[in-house]
């Protein structure tokens, strides 16, 4: 059975390829391997992930890098030179510290109590003996850790991850964890541990840090992957990665 | 302190107490199976110290943490090519291809006056992939000035360097290498770098590039007609496939033998991905390469089957870039329609499940031959000539007589068909030396090996 899978014989530049189908598929001959020839009729993609948005998710994915390749990472690379590894993994260690006060909450949400009581033990020695979150005692003393946020917690209650969504400046995301971000950053704005609010000289601060820091520790680098299907790949193994993280 | 691992959809890596568990827990595994394999394996373990008797076990795995080399972990530096070639200026390389004009190449320097040598990496992979940064590390250890390059079949270098476009044609490969290394060395004795002599190397693929840029170098014909000022004093050709053709089919297969059939391939697919999912957040490595790949597998005993569709499947992903890109770059309508344009943001989505399911024996006869016969591409009448061309079968003269071109290679190396591995030892003679295991490129990390491949490049 050949599936008459249309795809590959519209102008792809268009929004949809199924409109290109319909309408006018008129403007260029059959590839040597087209869809018709290769496709059968019940493939499931393996690298299909829900992306109904993907015309603005790539300009997007294009912004950040351009974000990332004139802003970020020459930011970056001054941050390094600024400060030597262990004064950077101070700050990394203080704002993971900051992070474990989503993750105690998001574990409560989950009901799983135990894990709290950890989690919640964490966040306490490394904010007293720990000074404040820039040590990071607790992984010394093999505590262990834990990461979770209200997308996470949705999933968990069998919230789907509705649409991929790509994000300014944060990246992968989907409507779900999107509105898991926005929860947790109100959590986080609400508790105030470092009373930003108000404070316009700690926020001069802390708001520039927090952006250095995460971008010094995320790997990652936009248009590095060698593929030209590079949007698609990141796109599954970011899906991917969040499922793994929920049904952990 | 632990060095900030890769992460790339966390905002922030913050797990790094599970991340070092996890470590351990590697470095246990791999030690317990180790010994375990290295017990059960006795008597051959006498002579080569390498753990895997299972060739796809070795290819995947690689070389566990006791038996690898002490290779220091140098920075190595991005470099970028001060200009283009012409011919890249005449074609219409869509914007969707996100490659820089200019060619990215990778460099590892001496402070003083040092002999150089060049890595070409092996299929898909660049100038950053993990076997070109070890090469480069453990010989810029050994004292040499080391320069990394990609791959021609790489989508980079396809869209910046590569004369027409459609790599795999050995001569034209390697005048494209010649004229990005030339250009590259020029660059660098501009800025004071002092190269004492040239020595060339390179795995897989890279180690066939390497064949025929040694043969170019020696009065051999390029297809770039341009006159090469480098020799080389030493060439060494790592785990190098005998007939290109013979391997790729022999890789092409690996995927269609998955078990349960063909049908299962989208399986195999979501299995490596979400596999590759789970190790890139504790890899440091940020390309789709094999290294990263395999590692998704690491600590897993998959069936002999399933261990050859998982190299399949990797590379399967090397192939679906280059073919893709490719296509292109020569806007030949193999997967994309002709003429068709693509714009900054087009969608490549829909090409790539037509891609995963295209091999590169398909690419080369229903692609790379028909625009190499359109291209007048000399060497090889028909395609069957002309696949034999792109082999060691055709310099066999070359290397039997020439004596600075060595080789060191694996008896049980998956890429090879049954008794290929015959070829090396009555051409090369007392330059080859076979490993007793190790798979395609297990080994390559694992101290003898490695120390083969320094001793060999940097000696008398």
């Amino acid at each position: 059975m050949v599936l008459l899978m249309p795809m590959l014989q519209g102008c792809l530049n268009t929004t949809s390829p199924g409109e290109a189908h319909r309408g006018n598929s008129g403007c260029c001959t059959e590839p040597v391997f087209s869809a018709r020839r290769v496709l059968i009729d019940d493939v499931v993609d393996p690298l299909e992930v829900y992306d109904p948005w993907r015309s603005a998710n790539r300009a997007l994915y294009g912004f950040n890098a351009a974000v990332d390749r004139y802003a970020l990472n020459p930011a970056v690379a001054g941050y390094r030179r600024a400060l030597p590894g262990p004064v950077r993994q101070g700050i990394t260690n203080f704002f993971d510290n900051l992070d474990m006060i989503r993750t105690t909450f998001n574990l409560a949400l989950q009901g799983r109590g135990g894990d709290t009581g950890r989690a919640a033990l964490r966040l306490l020695t490394n904010s007293t003996l720990g000074i404040g979150g820039v040590l990071d005692v607790a992984d010394w003393m093999h505590q262990p850790t834990y990461n979770e946020d209200f997308g996470q917690t949705l999933g968990r209650y069998g919230v789907s991850p509705g649409p991929y969504v790509m994000l300014p400046l944060f990246g992968p995301s989907n409507l779900r964890d999107t509105l898991g971000q926005v929860v947790d950053a109100a959590l986080l704005g609400f508790l105030d541990p470092l009373e930003l609010n108000g404070n316009a000289a700690r926020g001069i601060v802390y708001y520039p840090l927090l952006v250095l820091d995460t971008r010094a520790t995320t790997a990652f680098q936009y248009f590095q992957s060698g593929s030209p299907f590079e949007y698609e790949l990141v796109r599954k193994l970011w899906a991917t990665k969040r499922e793994l993280d929920i049904a952990k | 302190m632990a060095p900030a691992r890769f992460d790339p959809f966390q905002h922030r890596v913050s797990s790094r107490g599970t991340r070092r568990r996890w470590a351990s827990v590697r470095v246990a595994t791999r030690i317990t199976l180790a010994t375990g394999v290295a017990l059960v394996s006795l008597p051959s373990f006498a002579d080569y110290p390498y753990p895997f008797e299972n060739a796809y076990l070795a290819t995947i795995s690689g070389t566990p943490e006791p038996f690898r080399a002490d290779i220091p972990d140098t920075r190595v530096v991005e470099r970028q090519l001060r200009s283009r070639p012409d011919f890249t200026r005449t074609r219409r390389v869509p914007p969707s291809l996100p490659y820089p004009d200019r060619l990215k190449y990778s460099v590892l320097l001496q402070k003083s006056a040092a002999p150089l040598t060049v890595i070409v990496a092996g299929t898909g992979s660049d100038h950053r992939s993990g076997s070109v940064l070890a090469l480069m590390r453990a010989l810029h250890a050994a004292g040499h000035h080391t320069l990394g390059l990609p791959s021609p079949t790489h989508p980079a270098f396809i869209t910046a360097a590569s004369s027409t476009g459609v790599p795999g044609a050995m001569q034209t490969d390697a005048s494209d290498l010649l004229r990005v290394l030339g250009q590259a060395v020029d660059e660098l004795q501009a800025e004071g770098t002092t190269i004492t002599n040239y020595n060339l190397t390179g795995y897989s693929l890279g180690a066939l590039n390497a064949a025929f840029m040694a043969h170019a170098t020696t009065g051999g014909r390029t297809t770039g007609a341009q006159p090469m000022p480098l020799s080389f004093r030493r060439v060494l050709l790592i785990n190098s496939p005998v007939s290109l053709y013979s391997s790729i089919s022999k890789l092409d297969r690996f995927l269609e033998n998955v078990p349960g059939g063909v049908d299962n391939l989208d399986q195999l697919f979501s299995e490596v991905i979400e596999r590759l999912s789970a190790a890139y957040q504790r890899s440091s490595n940020v390309e789709f390469t094999q290294e990263l790949i395999y590692g998704a597998f690491e600590g897993r005993k998959p069936s002999q089957e399933d261990m050859a569709a998982l190299i399949g499947a990797v590379f399967r992903f090397s192939a679906m870039n280059l073919t893709f890109s490719a296509d292109l770059v020569t806007d030949f309508g193999f997967l994309k329609p002709k003429e068709q344009r693509l714009g900054r943001r087009a969608d490549h989505g829909p090409y790539l499940a037509v891609a995963l399911r295209v091999g590169l024996t398909d690419y080369f006869h229903e692609f790379f031959w028909p625009e190499h016969q359109r291209l007048g591409t000399p060497y090889g009448a028909d395609r069957f000539t002309f696949a034999d061309a792109q082999s060691l079968h055709g310099l066999r003269d070359f290397l039997s007589s020439d004596l600075r071109v060595y080789a060191v290679h694996n008896r049980d190396d998956v890429i090879l068909e049954a008794g290929e591995i015959d070829f090396f030892e009555p051409v090369f003679g007392n330059r080859v030396r076979l490993f007793p295991r190790g798979g395609h490129l297990g080994n390559l990390t694992e101290a003898e090996f490695m120390a083969e491949v320094v001793r060999v490049l940097t000696g008398g």
